[in-house]
């Protein structure tokens, strides 16, 4: 009796391993694709696959790579992407007290200041959400949407570029 | 052509100009420079004096007693002595208890009132009655003191006498002789009056407004009067009838002929309250002859200087009427300094525009103070509110800030839009449209009050608050307006920005909107018209999602520049407020407003620990900001915010309202158990 029961559960739990990826996922996935080559943004996907990359150069050879999540976040029936740029990195310590009040402390139009810590890396981002909910399936350049996603990549990268020099002056983030 | 027109002309120009400019200039009449007021007197010397004068008078001792009421001891002002049921006894029942008639008189030609009572309201004569006193009570009688006023049980002076037969029957006597007398005066009919005055009636029977004298004073009838006097009805008695009181002096120096008041004054021998109650009446009476009547009443004795409770004194009196000579000679007998003040607001209203000028131009340059105000009420808003905008002019530079607020708001009160226009144009920056003075409303409030569309939009052009708080005594302008279900105001007040979904918290009341309110009382005209204005004014403050917020029927207040939305967890017990910012920021196609919620204000700074726990948190919506200490705030703050599009939804506003509420407040929770915010 308990053999049987252990045996369906392992089945069930098999079946929930092989399934495919929750196709609404998915779906959110291919709509912000979408939206971000109707930017017309360039933009590449990270080796992970976990994200879109836009690169975006600025004066005196300086660069800002933005991050856009392509798994959707669903809360309280919303579907939000996060956009972010890395804006600060410590080797292996923590960003001191003084740090996090300098930088927590900008309370820019959108968005907000973060930091991780990544396989023992320290690191500051400046991140914001997009709001993906009923994002349509095709989208024109001059969606309202479209416009929306893509003034929102260019404000991470100008938070993130402005941040950057700030923080690290010559020592480019990119 | 056009030259010898011009100086054809110039006689012409020459004659219109010059009179006018001379008139201006010339020198105001002169008007003896006012004595120094004597101030007033601090309550522990109003004291001392009552205790001086009633101790005199237990001493039966008439010269001490004289000199306290000419240290100014009121002679309606005991000092407190008695039991419970028969404290604050005034100085008359110290007299009758001390049964001297020669200080009665005294007290009574001091302004005494024979109908004032101690606490329980037993009068004089009551008293009279209790301590058996006969002769007290008849002369008490004989001088005017009524049989029919009530003590605080219903009982009658007459009811207190017990085992006295020759009382009871004086009591009894004079109760049908005066109730024959007053019913011959209420009938109209003089003769048989005066005729009951032989049957035992009291020649000074009264019943508060009638006396035997004071008719036949009405009556213009002289022969009357000096046989009324002759038969011993006092000029000098004063009829009180709630707040107002009269005698037959002072009516005669009002109405009378100059012949009947000197008449009076020579055969009466008046004391010298009903000479300075009868020299206010005959400074502002409307005969030529007013000057004569105020020279006379000086020669009696009568004092221009002391002021009566809701009596008009001499000075300003005399300066309503625009009579320089009476004031000038009231001036020189005493009036002082306070009164030359009260003159001039008085003189700012006078109807005759020159005469007007005349006065005020006088009294300032005798030393009249043109900040002087009285009751909020100050010469430079008497005449604006009575559109004397040359005597304003006159004025206004030489007035106080604090005076030309109050002028402001006696304009908006008086409804003339015209002065209060001018007083907000020359007036300027100078002027605090918020304050308020005394019981009064600021000017907006008045002016709906008052029902003034005008003054209204004079007010609103001129950076009145259209959105000012509301305060212990008013409502805020558009509440005001729909409470009084003034439809033009309501209007005037929307189109001006007045917000009607805006919540307020009076102090002391539950919070309200004028859109509540206007529910509330359920008028439908007046709801249409607010409800109307609810969607505009968003839009006029271009705030897409406050519009959003009320369309979602959501409770919330605006404060400031937010709107604040006070969440409540029933189960957990938890509340937390939501902040949506009435501000749009923008950046390139994107229009965002802030929503957020605190989850740490406190005076010292977030340790590392907790700035290390809150920003290693990463959400699916939102992040947090710290804010350091500022002018506007002394705590250090760690809010969750979240940029909302103000192209989002009502249904994904509720979400984002929803994901900031419980995001903060499960922070809060983290870093302190306690429900602080």
């Amino acid at each position: 009796m308990i053999a049987t029961l252990w045996i369906g559960a392992l089945a069930a739990a098999l079946c929930c391993v092989l399934q495919d990826p929750a196709p609404e996922v998915e779906a959110a996935k291919a709509r912000l694709r979408t939206a971000m080559s109707a930017t017309a943004i360039a933009f590449e996907q990270s080796e992970s696959g976990l994200s879109l990359l836009a690169r975006f150069d600025h004066d005196g050879d300086r660069k800002q790579t933005v991050c856009v999540a392509l798994a959707p976040n669903q809360t309280n029936g919303l579907v939000c992407h996060n956009i972010y740029t890395t804006v600060w990195i410590g080797a292996a310590a923590a960003p001191d007290e003084a740090l996090m009040r300098r930088v927590f402390a900008q309370a820019k139009k959108l968005g907000a200041f973060y930091m991780l810590n990544e396989g023992g890396t320290w690191a500051i981002r400046f991140g914001l959400q997009f709001d993906a909910t009923d994002l349509p399936e095709t989208l024109s350049a001059d969606h309202p949407r479209v416009k929306e996603l893509r003034d929102l990549v260019r404000f991470v990268d100008a938070v993130g570029e402005e941040t950057d020099a700030w923080l690290n002056g010559a020592n480019d983030m990119k | 052509m056009f030259r010898p027109l011009l100086l054809h002309a110039l006689p012409l120009w020459l004659a219109l100009v010059v009179p006018l400019k001379a008139q201006s200039e010339d020198p105001p009449f002169v008007l003896p420079t006012p004595r120094a007021s004597s101030g007033v007197r601090s309550a522990d010397t109003e004291a001392a004096l009552a205790k001086r004068l009633c101790e005199a008078i237990d001493q039966v001792d008439c010269t001490a007693a004289a000199a306290a009421l000419a240290a100014g001891a009121n002679p309606n002002v005991g000092m407190g002595a008695g039991e419970d049921e028969t404290k604050d006894r005034t100085p008359l029942i110290h007299a009758v208890l001390a049964d001297s008639a020669p200080l009665i008189d005294l007290l009574v030609a001091h302004g005494a009132r024979l109908e004032a009572g101690d606490s329980s309201n037993h009068t004089p004569l009551m008293y009279a009655a209790l301590a058996k006193r006969l002769e007290m009570a008849r002369h008490l009688i004989r001088i005017g003191a009524r049989l029919d006023p009530e003590d605080a049980k219903g009982v009658r002076a007459g009811t207190y006498v017990e085992e006295a037969p020759e009382l009871t029957e004086l009591f009894e006597t004079s109760w049908d002789a005066n109730a024959s007398f007053l019913a011959a005066l209420q009938a109209g009919d003089l003769d048989a009056a005066n005729g009951a005055i032989g049957d035992g009636a009291s020649p000074n029977a009264n019943d508060g407004t009638l006396s035997l004298l004071m008719g036949a004073v009405r009556k213009g009838d002289l022969a009357l009067v000096e046989t009324c006097i002759a038969a011993g009805c006092r000029v000098d008695l004063f009829l009180v009838a709630g707040f107002a009181s009269d005698t037959p002096l002072g009516v005669a120096a009002q109405i009378g002929s100059l012949e009947m008041l000197r008449a009076m004054l020579a055969k009466g021998a008046p004391g010298r309250a009903a000479l300075d109650d009868a020299l206010a009446n005959a400074a502002g009476c409307e005969h030529g002859d007013r000057k004569e009547r105020v020279q006379a009443l000086l020669t009696a004795g009568g004092n221009p200087a002391v002021q009566m409770l809701l009596k008009t004194p001499a000075l300003p009196g005399a300066a309503a009427r625009g009579d320089l000579e009476t004031m000038a000679l009231l001036l020189a007998n005493g009036a002082d300094q306070e009164l030359a003040d009260q003159a001039l607001v008085r003189a700012a209203g006078i109807e005759d525009g020159a005469k007007a000028m005349a006065v005020v131009r006088a009294l300032l340059a005798c030393g009249a103070d043109p900040s002087f105000s009285y009751l909020y009420t100050t010469a430079l808003g008497v005449a604006a509110a009575q559109g004397r905008l040359e005597v304003a002019a006159l004025l206004i530079d030489r007035v106080d800030d604090e005076t030309l607020n109050m002028a402001v708001a006696e304009a908006a009160r008086g409804a003339n839009a015209a002065g209060l226009k001018w007083l907000c144009e020359r007036g300027g920056k100078r002027i605090d449209f918020a304050v308020e003075f005394g019981l009064y409303d600021p000017p907006l409030i008045a002016a709906i009050s008052g029902d003034c569309v005008d003054c209204v939009a004079v007010l609103l052009g001129a950076g009145a608050d259209v959105n000012l708080p509301p305060s212990l005594s008013h409502d805020t302008p558009l509440i005001t307006a729909v409470r009084q279900r003034n439809l033009a105001a309501i209007g005037q007040l929307l189109a001006a920005g007045a917000e009607p979904a805006r919540r307020w918290s009076p102090p002391l009341r539950e919070p309200e909107s004028a859109l509540s309110v206007a529910e509330e009382l359920a008028d439908e005209a007046v709801l249409a018209l607010v409800r109307a204005g609810v969607a505009p004014a968003f839009a006029h403050a271009r705030d897409p999602l406050g519009a959003k917020l009320d369309a979602a029927n959501l409770q919330f207040e605006a404060v400031d520049d937010f709107y604040v939305i006070r969440f409540h967890e029933a189960a957990s017990g938890r509340s937390q407020i939501v902040c949506l910012g009435r501000t749009v920021e923008t950046f390139e196609s994107l229009s965002v407003q802030e929503i957020f919620s605190l989850s740490y204000d406190r005076p010292e700074a977030p340790s590392a620990e907790v700035l290390t726990t809150v920003f290693r948190k990463r959400y699916r919506l939102g992040g947090f900001v710290l804010e350091e200490p500022s002018e506007e705030q002394p705590n250090w703050r760690i809010r969750f915010r979240v940029a909302a599009a103000t192209a989002i939804t009502k249904q994904q506003l509720d979400a984002y309202l929803n994901v900031v509420r419980s995001t903060a407040d499960a922070m809060e929770k983290e870093l302190d158990s306690e429900d602080r915010l």
